[in-house]
């Protein structure tokens, strides 16, 4: 004969194990962000610098075209269907301290996409004009994409040296 | 005054005896492991859990005042998530969105727009396995008893600047949760 307890707990384990099953559901719950930057009027925005790389000395005339991965990029935002009036101005040569290595600078822009093989040449110096197209309801509409590249020459006695400029663009509408 | 005590029948002895298995079975019932949401239950029917990975933010990058700017599920810039059940008897999962109507810069309001095409989910990153929902109304997906018991959920948005959206940085939060039924 069983004693009153055993029974009670038989009874109490009987319980639990007809009682439904605890996990009758599992969640998790993430964020992520959204995130958007605006610019109003008329705007450039750098979105990378002009980088030649490592160029050995000796090497003369290293160009670097629109196309290239180390070309510079800019966006120019503003109104749609002004035009709007660019002037670039590029160093006669970077330098390191001292040191100076010649550089001719170039560009080239495209009205309509983000696509560089699709760019058409402007001059460096004297100022021109591109129109704004709008592109309607996809990504970054009212937008003209412009491409720094250049040239470099490098001397068999240029001296070893990280050699900087600074290219100004400059835009009104 | 003296008390006395007269002790119990024997009944009553095993009633309260009883009485106390009892209560000690509830009681290790109630200190019993949590099931945890996160713990491993991998092929056990009785212990399921859920994870949701994040595996992209919604970027809409640089944007003009006054012109609407739209990011489709499809778009590499859609935010993307990933949904994972293991154990647990059921391959029903309701996924639910908490959507921000705006987007803000200290002040500044840009109101961001979901339709019924602004979410997506896939059992892989094949673009015509992709099933379209609205994600303010969220879904309820069953997945393949035979396959792995995970999702991918993509969610895009409409972003309607002013014309005169003041310039800066934008940002809010979508909030991703997923029920295993």
């Amino acid at each position: 004969m069983r004693s009153p307890v055993l029974r009670s707990a038989v009874l109490g384990l009987g319980l639990l194990a007809g009682a439904p099953p605890l996990l009758a559901q599992a969640s998790a719950t993430t964020s992520v962000s959204i995130t958007a930057d605006v610019v109003n009027g008329l705007n450039i925005v750098k979105v990378s610098d002009i980088d030649f790389g490592v160029v050995p000395a000796g090497s003369g005339a290293n160009v670097l075209l629109a196309t290239d991965a180390g070309a510079g990029r800019l966006h120019v935002f503003g109104q749609p269907g002004r035009p709007v009036t660019v002037a670039i101005a590029a160093p006669a040569a970077l330098t390191s301290g001292a040191n100076a290595l010649p550089f001719a600078g170039a560009a080239s822009v495209n009205e309509s996409a983000d696509d560089h093989a699709g760019a058409t040449p402007v001059p460096v110096g004297p100022s021109f004009t591109i129109r704004l197209r709008d592109q309607g309801p996809a990504r970054n509409g009212r937008v003209g994409y412009l491409y720094l590249h250049g040239l470099i020459t490098v001397g068999a006695t240029v001296p070893q040296g990280v050699y900087t400029g600074t290219v100004t663009v400059t835009a009104e509408q | 005054m003296p008390r006395s005590y007269a002790p119990a029948s024997p009944t009553v002895r095993a009633a309260v005896r009883g009485a106390l298995a009892a209560l000690l079975s509830l009681a290790l019932l109630a200190h019993a492991r949590p099931l945890d949401a996160q713990g491993e239950g991998q092929g056990d029917p009785n212990h399921s859990s859920v994870t949701v990975s994040r595996l992209g933010d919604l970027v809409f990058g640089l944007v003009v005042g006054g012109a609407s700017v739209v990011v489709r599920p499809d778009d590499p810039a859609a935010a993307h998530f990933e949904v994972r059940v293991r154990g647990g008897p059921s391959h029903v999962v309701t996924l639910t969105i908490a959507l921000p109507a705006a987007l803000l810069s200290g002040p500044d309001r840009l109101p961001v727009r979901f339709d019924a095409n602004s979410a997506a989910w896939a059992t892989s990153d094949a673009p015509d396995a992709r099933t379209a929902f609205d994600p303010a109304r969220g879904t309820t997906v069953t997945l393949d008893q035979r396959g792995p018991k995970s999702l991918l959920v993509w969610i895009g948005g409409t972003l309607e600047p002013m014309q005169a959206q003041p310039s800066g940085d934008y940002s809010a939060l979508i909030a991703l949760s997923a029920v295993e039924n």
